[in-house]
């Protein structure tokens, strides 16, 4: 990244590029597996036999560096907040974030002191899941959805910033 | 017991009205309530014999004994429980505490201890004012290292001669005693604000708990105050940007 994003104007050259890079990219989501709570049981179905992620390139990574979206699912505990933005800040560009379920999203049934009310607060989301937890099919969901967000991704230069310089 | 408050509203109309009362039995001893009966403890009468005067009356319930303990004769009433063979309490199960605002000494702490050897079980129940502290048992069960830091954690009560009095379930550098009855369920919103302020687009925040796992939460202050922008009173409130007022901690 950042060898030639932001460079180009919109154009053949740039629609071409994206066409590759997201169809590489949404097609090769690897996550990086943040389970908390109960939801991490639905994401350990929705890779197992039966959802079978491995359809959409969802391969779950134990780790931050060859991960591209952390799915975070579960209660997000205050004092697991450093560590879920450490892990976050250790994955490498582009990345994505998946909330998964009513707790990561918003803090669920734990409106109290220990509870991070939203992961949004640590990281930016994409794609937030509401359920509790969500079935393997509101999670399979969100991950074509986020393949659509992908979609969109250009490396074109934004107008805004031409403007300023 | 059943019986008694069977006949008891029966009874009442009956001697009102009714011309002719049958004669009133004789008063029946009240089987006792198996919940209050008092349960055999070896252990209860032991320590009542070797300590005099160290526990208080023996509480029983639902077939288990609870015996009040005074904070200065703990360790002593403790060392013995697990040292006479004829206790032999070798396992603290657990050790809880309470908070009753509105008593003079407004913490319970209790301490749930069985006898593998013996089969049986005993719980002691202290009490401890919020400005007094309690000893430690670690030298008794060295189990005890947890569960007071638990205590310590969430209700604040001071174990005195605790190797390593620290937060155990918070963050180090929490601020306040959340199991307190006078502590608000969601907290104190500025006690969130280290988090919430990370600026997630340029991805940069302030990382204190993670460095600061293992220290002491006094030394953290000392390590990042004035690093935090925060006033010199309260280093881990900040004010709530932009819509609150003037900062409440003054600075």
């Amino acid at each position: 990244m950042g060898l030639i994003e932001g460079r180009l104007h919109a154009g053949i050259i740039t629609t071409t590029v994206d066409t590759l890079f997201n169809w590489a990219r949404k097609n090769s989501l690897w996550p990086m597996t943040f389970g908390l709570a109960c939801c991490a049981i639905e994401m350990m179905a929705s890779g197992a036999s039966r959802f079978d992620f491995d359809r959409f390139g969802v391969i779950f990574r134990a780790t931050p560096r060859q991960a591209d979206v952390m799915i975070v699912s579960g209660t997000v505990c205050e004092k697991m907040a450093p560590v879920l933005k450490r892990l976050y800040d250790q994955m490498p560009e582009p990345k994505w974030v998946i909330s998964m379920g009513i707790c990561s999203t918003a803090g669920g049934p734990f409106p109290t002191y220990s509870v991070v009310q939203g992961v949004d607060h640590l990281v930016p989301v994409d794609i937030a899941v509401a359920g509790c937890p969500p079935r393997p099919e509101a999670l399979m969901h969100a991950v074509l959805r986020l393949q659509d967000k992908i979609d969109q991704m250009s490396i074109a230069r934004k107008s805004s910033p031409r403007k300023s310089a | 017991m059943t019986d008694e408050e069977k006949k008891a509203p029966e009874g009442a109309p009956a001697a009102a009205g009714a011309p002719t009362p049958t004669p009133k039995p004789a008063p029946k001893p009240k089987p006792p309530d198996p919940l209050l009966a008092r349960v055999e403890s070896k252990a209860a009468d032991r320590l009542a014999e070797a300590l005099p005067g160290a526990t208080g009356e023996p509480h029983y319930f639902a077939g288990e004994v609870t015996l009040p303990v005074e904070p200065s004769r703990l360790v002593e009433v403790c060392r013995f429980l697990r040292e006479d063979p004829a206790c032999a309490f070798d396992l603290l199960v657990d050790i809880t505490g309470t908070d009753f605002p509105g008593e003079e000494r407004r913490f319970r702490v209790v301490y749930h201890l069985a006898s593998l050897r013996h089969v049986q079980r005993l719980r002691l129940r202290t009490q401890v004012a919020e400005a007094e502290d309690l000893p430690t048992l670690t030298g008794v069960w060295p189990g005890a290292n947890w569960f007071e830091r638990e205590i310590f954690d969430l209700l604040g009560v001071v174990f005195r001669d605790h190797p390593a009095l620290e937060r155990i379930l918070m963050p180090d550098d929490w601020v306040g005693y959340p199991l307190r009855k006078d502590y608000p369920l969601p907290g104190y919103p500025e006690h969130h604000l280290r988090y919430r302020e990370a600026d997630v687009t340029r991805r940069r925040y302030i990382d204190i708990s993670w460095q600061s796992t293992g220290v002491r939460a006094a030394e953290i202050v000392k390590k990042y105050k004035g690093k935090m922008g925060a006033s010199e009173s309260a280093p881990h409130v900040r004010a709530i940007p932009p819509e609150a007022g003037p900062d409440e901690t003054g600075a």
